[in-house]
């Protein structure tokens, strides 16, 4: 049954290649090919502009265009369209090349039967589509995660309101304003009071939560001086553990270095870590915090002298909602939201968290934080198909103040590879590259980067035509031709760099 | 003994403004109200209010409004305005300031931090 029609556009000029083809594929028996055909790469763009393809095949020998070139630019124009490339024997090495950048499959002119051509196509097509799916869900399932924070955030404020109302009412009769209370039920009403509390610290959570899941969080990262930032939450945090006549230890290393953090967020977490040791360390107990160096990393432990916490249980403790069965009765249970939402401020921060416990003994939190070092160098990585461009570039960081660790390339393909291993913290990207689309690059280059901060820098001709996906996957954009002083504002504000001095300007060199 | 002091509650919520009436009257202050921002700037302007408690979502003119329109105006710039929000953003807090609150309360907050406030900012304004 011949139910399904295929579009396919034949690019080729040779007209008895075009006749074998169209022959091959109108007696196949299941599906039903429509084939239009073209012979030449302007004929073809145009073609495409116009018309539905599902498969292009494409000869790369044309009158008005040769080989690589041919391949890149219909693929350039029109990446949504799978394309299957014609080549002759001996071409191999630039087929696969082909396939590389982007093509679907080749076939080989003369060689493969009826059946190699048709499984072509159709597997072009299902590839294809699939690739594009797999796209379309991960974008759909962002966007559904993006509704679903902006739900809890509205839902959150509306509870307060009402909250509020039952709070103030509670705490009116309790405070005897309307009339004396007996002892029962100033009790009744502390526990009200007390569960208001709860329901408010639960909210505030929640929302917290919403606001890092959705990339809200407002994170200031700054040279911060930990050392004193602790010696302050010792002070906040004593009264605290005296109503449980706990000792709170606080062990910092003399010259301990500068961290790179958000003050706000690290005391966030320090309150949720020593909250928890505080709450599940029975009275006289002791908790310490101890802080040393290691590597470009300051290390914060935080230890309780608790009942420590089952082996089975350690690995999920950072997940929302995830309470450790405890026998310690009523009032000790949290809002299961605190280490899910410490572990995240920690990752924003660029550490990490872990925890390590021994049954009877205690609990040991452990979570790091970068050394603020000016003179760590930054990672660049340049991705310009112009050997000049990339050249200058080069030119404008070597002379500049900042310290650096450049890297280049000139293709867009081995740029993915080399920021995967050098984990650049800014990627400096040409969006018009040749072999592969410079927004193909960003988009994956942004899937690896997510996991190690990396920041985009989009250069760029044309900026007006950048797209939405380009803008909102960049940091900064950046119009060509700039000036190597526009070039460092943008490196220096990217990577949190102090503005110093700047390069002479060029027409003063001379003096 | 000294008159009591006036407070102006703007709040368009019927249950928290009888709630915080009861509160602020058992602690010896007057208490005025208005539902909506309109209302509230006409009580604002022509009753001489010692303190004004505004809500943030109001109906007819927010009051963000309320607070940079007296705050503008000479004559009332002087009297003090604790704003109250059940948003809790850090920049929430700074525009609030920033239009002219002297005070920011998260619902829901502890009666006893609003009576401090509130003394607070009532001995600063007289002296």
């Amino acid at each position: 049954m011949k139910s399904k029609r295929i579009n396919i556009l034949l690019v080729e000029d040779n007209p008895d290649e075009v006749v074998l083809i169209k022959e091959q594929l109108l007696h196949t028996k299941d599906t039903n090919f429509n084939i239009a055909s073209v012979g030449r790469l302007d004929a073809a763009l145009s073609w495409l502009a116009e018309s539905q393809a599902e498969v292009v095949m494409l000869d790369l020998i044309l009158p008005d265009s040769r080989g690589l070139e041919t391949f890149r630019k219909v693929y350039g124009r029109f990446p949504e369209i799978p394309i299957i490339v014609l080549t002759c024997v001996g071409d191999e090495a630039l087929a696969s090349q082909l396939v590389k950048e982007g093509a679907q499959d080749y076939l080989i002119k003369g060689q493969g039967d009826i059946g190699a051509l048709v499984h072509a196509l159709r597997y072009a097509i299902e590839r294809h589509s699939a690739k594009k799916n797999s796209q379309e869900a991960l974008k759909r399932l962002r966007e559904l995660n993006e509704t679903k924070s902006q739900f809890v955030a509205e839902v959150s404020h509306e509870i307060r309101t009402p909250l509020a109302i039952i709070r103030e009412f509670v705490s009116l009769v309790r405070d005897e304003t309307v009339g004396p209370l007996n002892e029962k039920q100033c009790k009744c009403l502390d526990a009200a009071l007390r569960n208001c509390d709860k329901l408010t610290d639960l909210i505030s959570r929640i929302l917290d939560l919403a606001r890092i899941e959705a990339g809200k969080a407002e994170l200031h990262r700054t040279k911060a001086d930990l050392t004193s930032l602790l010696m302050q939450f010792r002070n906040d945090f004593t009264p605290v553990c005296q109503t449980k006549k706990q000792t709170l230890v606080l062990d910092v290393p003399d010259n301990l270095p500068m961290a790179h953090c958000d003050v706000t967020s690290v005391h966030n977490i320090l309150t949720n870590l020593i909250g928890n040791a505080h709450k599940f360390t029975p009275e006289k107990g002791t908790l310490r915090i101890r802080t040393k160096e290691e590597g470009r990393f300051l290390r914060i432990d935080v230890e309780d002298t608790g009942p420590g916490i089952p082996r089975d249980s350690l690995e999920k403790i950072f997940e929302a909602f995830v309470q450790i069965d405890r026998k310690d009765g009523p009032g000790t249970k949290g809002t299961g939201l605190g280490l899910k939402i410490a572990k995240s401020l920690v990752e924003l921060n660029g550490g990490c968290i872990s925890v390590d416990s021994t049954i009877g003994k205690g609990s040991c939190f452990s979570f790091t934080l970068p050394v603020y070092d000016k003179e760590l160098p930054s990672r660049i990585l340049i991705v310009d198909d112009e050997e000049l461009v990339v050249r200058m570039i080069e030119k404008v960081l070597r002379y500049s103040d900042l310290k650096l660790e450049v890297k280049s390339t000139l293709s867009g393909l081995d740029s993915l590879i080399i920021a995967g291993e050098f984990k650049p913290n800014l990627i400096i990207l040409d969006m018009h590259l040749a072999e592969v689309g410079g927004e193909q690059v960003l988009l994956s280059l942004r899937q690896q980067s997510r996991q190690h901060n990396s920041k985009v820098l989009i250069i760029s001709g044309d900026v007006h035509s950048l797209t939405e996906v380009v803008r909102d996957g960049a940091d900064e954009v950046l119009a060509k031709p700039f000036t190597p002083n526009d070039l460092l504002d943008k490196i220096r504000i990217l990577l949190n760099l102090e503005p110093k001095t700047y390069l002479e300007p060029i027409e003063e060199k001379g003096r | 003994m000294a008159p009591a002091k006036k407070i102006l509650l703007i709040e368009d919520e019927p249950e928290f403004r009888m709630a915080l009436r009861m509160r602020l009257e058992a602690n010896g202050y007057e208490v005025i109200e208005a539902e909506d921002g309109v209302a509230g700037l006409d009580l604002a302007r022509n009753r001489n209010p010692d303190l004004i408690i505004l809500d943030i979502m109001l109906p007819k003119m927010d009051g963000y409004k309320v607070a940079r329109l007296l705050k503008f105006d000479e004559k009332h710039r002087n009297i003090p305005i604790v704003m109250l929000t059940a948003r809790s953003q850090q920049s929430d807090r700074e525009t609030g300031m920033s239009v002219g609150g002297d005070a920011y309360m998260t619902k829901p907050f502890k009666p006893q931090e609003m009576l401090e406030t509130i003394a607070k900012l009532l001995a600063e304004s007289a002296g």
